[in-house]
This record gives structure tokens, C-alpha cells and sequence, in this order.
């Protein structure tokens, strides 16, 4: 089933002179399971592609279908109510709120919902023990690691059990080992439960065999199996 | 309780910005306070001087001025019938004052006279007719004579002096006699809050009562100018008057040195069922124009004073500093609130700024936008809240600094303008244009220790200016923040 369609799809920025092409004419297609890696150099326009696909952003030109439904044709308040119920989001910078403690971070996202405070904090706990952070549920972001607000990143990402997850340089801010372990995570939650993962990445040796990786330059697919397929 | 605790948490990291726009809507809003409690506190005085001039703004006074025709008057051109002119005629003509008719040479003689100067006289039922203009709640009449009493030896050579009235007798009355004047005011006792002098003016005994008996209200100066007390008696015409009462005039009031019933002044000056003030009490202070037209229209002759038109004379620094704190203390919290309001609107801007990736942050994961606003709306009410309270502390203490200094402040009032004497010819400051006025506008200045109450309606108002501060600065924040777009907002660096 095809979770994503994109037709010819463009995002500038500025006008005239200073127009700037960030995604020139791109068609892609992903399908529900699949484990996405999109590479390339920096400026080649991965970030706004991910961007696109969450919803973030709307395209210049073109159209993003999410599971058939043209994201252009909804408004501010169903893009919400879909990045909530339905996508999860992992930063390179984790972008925890930082007067929260770890479980806090994790309601934030289950908060929009209406669940009460029981089941969300139950949740939440559950969600920090399966990325290995059960015992550090109460500490706020500035006195974790690196690595360890990445997973508590992940747990908000996987809060509201989303439909695929979007992760934009997880492992940009990373040491080699700790962003290894992060991307060890991500595919256990490919390969376990089900879930589509799109991955941005400077990195193409990142990519498992098994993943398709898409390589982009200056706003354009350059390389995609499935294309050439 | 999430949104709550994030709320908190928020203000508790950014402690330096929360008590920052707390401080500046708390100086706003404490200047308004202390501006406020000050204004309380010199109406307070004004009231203190004032009172007892009851009835500031519902109540007038209706008389009949003399009208100065140059030379001797014939009241032709006051408007009135030709029997009301022969009545004043009688009442304030010139009236020739014999000592050869009052007893044989060496013989003791005492004479008394009632004289009114100033203010004609008319029907005591034209205050009937004022109680039923549209407008008028009720009308009470009144009279004021002066009382002039005059007692010696007839001289050998006795020749006519005078006139007594309005003017200088040439030359001035014989070594021998005493004359002595007082300003009488006879007034409706059954009416006691509508009259010249009222209950609550008492400061020592009581008002008139009802009934014949002969009782007067003494003025406290005059009593203690002649060391009269309660249970003393004063003489009027021959007929004693059991002093009942001693009463303080308000500055700028009317005083009078005694105070009788109506209709025993009336008896025995001679002006059965006459008066020459009308007190009247408008229904409500929006109704005093219109009814004292109407009363012009009316009444020949009419002049209103309304109680305001006293209150008005009163001058001195109370009058300067309550004007300066109506105007100068209004602009003052206008641009107290504006700055304070702006301060918070600016910093909450800034601190939406800074966080403008965990705004977006916020927005990516899910958060409709009326979540993200209310967020940040919220904070800033809080901070209005506290704004509130740091305001209502720096309103009490800069109210506790006035008070501990206690600034005085006089109030004073400047001495009515002279009678003008039918028998004199004209306005002048004559020797006996004081004596044989009406009763007199109380002159003099006094000392009033200013103080600023600020009682609990005013700390709830500075609360709620500050929340309203807040809420002003959080729908500017929250409107950035609805603007922002999520993608925007991600790719902001901090």
C-alpha cells in the first residue's frame, strides 16, 4: 500500500534573482514498511523533502498524497491533527523541551490527545523503558546524554503510534558509537513493529542492505532503486 | 494539570524575564495605586472641609437679590407687583431712628429692629410652589434678618440718627449707646437636612425641635465669642431662647450666629409668613440645571446658588493638589499602564523569539494552534498575576510612605463679596456692610493632613489591570506565535 506519492513536486524560496530551488521537480513513491534513507550532501534539499512529508511545509509546486490524501487540501488544524495521530518526528538537535523532564517531554505529545494524566504518564514510562530510559524518566534534558535525549526523542516520536517516523539527522550531533546504537533502535522499531521510517542522512554507509536509499543533489532525486527498478 | 505544569516550569526557567515583566506591570500598576489612594485621600479631605454641606450637587439655594439701581431704591426694577414693592419697601426702606422718641433725656432706652440687606423678602409659600417645579424633590423656606439691638441713655442733646441700614450713619452713634447686630436665621425644623443650618452640623447639644418651644442653634464661633454654652439663654426682641445646640459651619458654608425656628423669627421681626432663601433639592444632580432654569423662568427676580457653587469657592493647596491629581495623576497611570503594558508585550515578544524552535517543535508533534497560543497567553497571565501582586505591595508601601509623611494641605476660602445697602447707595465695604448681610459665607482657611487610603477595591483593581496586561502581552505573543510556520520555526536557530 503506498503510504506516500509525490508528483513533481517543488519547493522555492524568494523570488527573481534570489530564487532558490530547495526541491526541483521530484516524483517518489513510498510504500507502508518501508525503510527510507535519503542521502545526501548538505543544501541538497533532504531537510525540506522531509519536511514536505510531514506536513511541515507545503510544496511550491506539485503534490505530497499521504495515504491518497493530497496534504495540500488539508488545512492548519487537520496537518495537526495528522502529525499527531499519525507521523512522528525525530530532530538532529532533539529538540526536547527543556523545562521538561524526560517523561514530560514524551506527554507533550500525548497531552494534544485528551488522554488523562494516569494512562498518560503510564504511557509515557512504558515508551522511556522500551528505549532504555525507564530509570531516567525524571530527569530533565540538560542532564542527559546526547544519545539519551535522542531516545527520548524516539519515545516521543513513537507516543501516539504513528504510521511512519520521520527523522531528520538523527544522528548528526551523535558520536559514531551513540548515533550506531540510535540507528539500532530505529531499525528494531522497522523490523518489530512494522513501521515506515524515513531517514534523512549526510551518511549513506548508514544504509542496511534491506533499506532503499535515495540520494539527492541540488533539489533532485540523483539516485532511487525503486525507480530504476 | 500537564499544561499547568509546563506553564510553571517555564516561568521557573526563565525566573529573570518573569520577574522582570512582573516588576514593570507591577510599577504600572502600584503607581496607579498610590495615584489612586492619593486621589482617595484628598477627596477625603475635600469631603472632611466640606462637610457638612450635605446634599453637594442635589441642592440649591433660591433668594432675591437686591438689584443695584444707583441711588436710593424703590425696587421698581426687580420685577415685582406693586404689592410685593410696597411689602420690601416697608421691610428694608430707609427707616429713621429717633432717640428723642425713645425716652426722655438721661432716660435708658432699648430698641431692636430686624433688617434685611441683601435679600428681599417674598412668600413663604413660594416654597411650595419651588417643591412642585418638575425636577425638585423638596424645597424648604428659610429667613435671615440681622438683628440689631441698640440700648443706652437718651442723650441730652438727642437728635435722629441714621439711617441704620445699608449705610454709614453720619458721624456714627453717640457715646452713650450700644449697638449690637446678629445675624439671625430662622429655618423649617421639620425639614432639618434642607435648611441653613443641619443636624449634622451639630457639635455640641441638639437641633431644633418641633413645637413652641423657644429654642436657638448657636454658631460655635459666635458662642464662644460670648462665652454661651448649652442651657444658656440668648435674647431676641425682649423673648428668651433656650440655647439647644452649638453648631460648626463648613467652610465656605452659610453661617449665621443663631439659629431659630421659622416661625418664631418670622413672629417677632415682624415678616409673619415671609422668607427670603428657599432651600430646594433637585431629584438627582443631572436635574440641578433644568430646575434651576425653571426657577429663574418662575420665580421674579430668582437667584439659584447651588451647594456646588459653594463648594466651589474653596481654594487653597487641597483645591491645587486634587486638581493636579485629576489631571496631571490621570495622565500619569495612562502612561504608567501604556509603558507597563508595552515592557510585558516586548519582553513576552522576545521570549517567543527565543523560543521559536520549541514553539515549532511544539506545532510538529501535534499541537493545534490554540494549544501553542494558549500556552503562551497563559505564562503571560501568570506573570500579569504576579505583576498584580508586586503592584498591589508597591501601591501599599508608596500609600504607607504618603501617610508617614502626612503632607498638610489648607483649604481656604475668600470673604463673600460686601453687601450691597438699599440705604447706602451703592456697593462699598461700608462699616456695617458686614454687620447687615445675610448670613455670611464662612471665610478663613484650615489645615487638613493628608493621608491615601487604599482600601480592597483597589488592590483588586491593580490585579486586574496587571492580568489585563498579561493578557494583552500574551495575545501579542500568541499572535506571533499562530503566525509562525512549523517549518520556519524548526529551522530557527537559537
Amino acid at each position: 500500500m503506498t503510504l506516500y506519492s509525490l508528483s513533481n513536486v517543488s519547493r522555492h524560496y524568494g523570488t527573481g534573482p534570489t530564487l532558490v530551488r530547495a526541491i526541483d521537480g521530484i516524483d517518489l513513491h513510498i510504500e507502508r514498511g518501508e525503510f527510507v534513507v535519503v542521502a545526501g550532501s548538505s543544501g541538497s534539499g533532504k531537510t525540506t523533502l522531509l519536511q514536505l512529508l510531514g506536513g511541515l511545509d507545503r510544496p511550491s509546486e506539485g503534490s505530497v498524497e499521504f495515504e491518497e490524501r493530497d496534504l495540500a487540501g488539508l488545512g492548519d488544524a487537520e496537518l495537526a491533527q495528522l502529525r499527531r495521530r499519525t507521523l512522528g518526528f525525530v530532530f538532529q538537535q532533539f529538540n526536547l523541551i527543556p523545562t521538561l523532564t524526560a517523561a514530560g517531554n514524551v506527554e507533550a505529545a500525548l497531552a494534544p490527545t485528551g488522554i488523562d494524566a494516569e494512562a498518560r504518564r503510564g504511557r509515557a514510562t512504558e515508551l522511556l523503558e522500551r528505549v532504555g530510559l525507564g530509570h531516567r524518566g525524571e530527569h530533565l534534558p540538560s542532564q542527559l546524554s546526547g544519545g539519551e535525549q535522542q531516545r527520548v526523542a524516539i519515545a516521543r516520536a513513537l507516543a501516539n503510534e504513528p504510521a511512519v517516523v520521520l527523522a531528520d539527522e538523527p544522528t548528526g550531533n551523535l558520536d559514531s558509537k551513540t548515533g550506531a546504537e540510535v540507528i539500532e533502535l530505529l531499525r528494531g522499531l522497522w523490523e518489530n513493529d512494522g513501521l515506515s521510517v524515513v531517514l534523512v542522512t549526510h551518511d549513506p554507509a548508514i544504509a542496511d542492505a534491506r533499506w532503499r536509499l535515495v540520494r539527492m543533489s541540488d533539489g533532485r532525486i540523483e539516485a532511487d532503486p525503486a525507480r530504476a527498478a | 494539570m500537564f499544561y499547568l505544569s509546563y506553564v510553571l516550569a517555564e516561568l521557573r526557567r526563565r525566573r529573570g524575564r518573569t520577574l522582570l515583566t512582573a516588576l514593570g506591570l507591577g510599577v504600572g500598576v502600584g503607581l496607579v495605586v498610590t495615584v489612586s489612594a492619593l486621589s482617595s485621600g484628598l477627596d477625603r479631605a475635600q469631603d472632611k472641609v466640606l462637610h457638612p454641606l450635605t446634599g453637594v450637587g442635589t441642592d440649591m439655594s433660591v433668594t432675591r437679590p437686591l438689584k443695584n439701581g444707583g441711588g436710593a431704591p424703590d425696587f421698581g426694577n426687580q420685577g415685582l407687583s406693586r404689592s410685593e414693592r410696597g411689602r420690601v419697601r416697608r421691610e428694608n426702606g430707609p427707616r429713621r431712628f429717633g432717640l428723642r422718641s425713645l425716652g426722655k433725656p438721661g432716660q435708658h432706652f432699648e430698641d431692636d429692629n430686624f433688617a434685611t440687606a441683601t435679600q428681599l423678602s417674598f412668600p413663604e409659600t413660594e416654597a411650595a410652589k419651588l417643591a412642585g417645579l418638575p425636577g425638585a424633590k423638596d424645597a424648604a423656606a428659610g429667613l435671615t434678618v440681622t438683628a440689631i439691638h441698640v440700648s443706652g441713655t437718651v442723650p441730652k442733646n438727642a437728635q435722629r440718627v441714621g439711617p441704620p441700614v445699608g449705610g454709614p450713619p453720619s458721624g456714627g452713634p453717640p457715646n452713650n449707646i450700644d449697638l449690637d447686630s446678629r445675624t439671625v436665621t430662622g429655618v423649617d425644623s421639620s425639614k432639618p437636612t434642607l435648611a441653613a443650618v443641619s443636624a449634622s452640623q451639630i457639635s455640641r447639644g441638639r437641633y431644633l425641635r418641633s413645637g413652641k418651644a423657644r429654642e436657638a442653634v448657636l454658631n460655635s464661633s459666635y458662642a464662644r465669642r460670648h462665652d454661651l454654652g448649652v442651657g444658656d439663654t440668648v435674647t431676641l426682641k425682649k423673648e428668651k431662647f433656650t440655647v439647644v445646640g452649638l453648631a460648626k459651619s463648613p467652610l465656605g458654608g452659610q453661617a449665621s450666629d443663631i439659629y431659630v425656628k421659622l416661625g418664631q423669627l418670622q413672629r417677632i421681626s415682624g415678616r409673619e409668613g415671609r422668607a427670603n432663601v428657599v432651600y430646594v433639592r433637585a431629584d438627582d444632580s443631572g436635574a440641578v440645571d433644568a430646575l434651576g432654569k425653571r426657577i429663574d423662568d418662575s420665580f421674579a427676580g430668582a437667584q439659584v446658588t447651588t451647594t456646588k457653587d459653594l463648594a466651589d469657592r474653596v481654594g487653597g493647596s487641597l483645591v491645587d493638589a486634587k486638581n493636579l491629581a485629576s489631571k496631571l495623576g490621570a495622565a500619569l497611570e495612562i502612561v504608567a499602564l501604556l509603558a507597563a503594558f508595552l515592557i510585558a508585550c516586548l519582553l513576552t515578544l522576545s521570549s517567543v523569539t527565543k523560543r521559536t524552535r520549541e514553539l515549532g517543535t511544539l506545532k510538529a508533534i501535534g499541537w493545534p494552534q490554540r494549544l501553542v497560543v494558549r500556552q503562551v497567553a497563559v505564562e503571560s497571565v501568570f506573570q500579569g498575576l504576579l505583576g498584580g501582586l508586586v503592584g498591589a505591595a508597591i501601591g501599599i508601601a508608596g500609600a504607607l510612605a504618603i501617610d508617614a509623611v502626612g503632607p498638610s494641605l489648607t483649604a481656604s476660602v475668600a470673604q463673600a463679596a460686601q453687601a450691597v445697602g438699599p440705604g447706602g447707595g451703592g456697593p462699598g465695604p461700608g462699616p456695617f456692610a458686614a454687620a447687615f448681610g445675610q448670613g455670611q459665607v464662612t471665610a478663613g482657611s484650615t489645615s487638613i493632613s493628608l493621608d491615601a487610603p487604599v482600601h480592597l477595591g483597589l488592590l483588586l483593581l491593580a490585579i486586574a489591570l496587571a492580568l489585563l496586561g498579561g493578557l494583552v502581552a500574551g495575545s501579542v505573543g500568541g499572535l506571533r506565535v499562530a503566525r509562525l510556520r512549523p517549518a520556519d520555526a524548526l529551522r530557527h536557530i537559537e
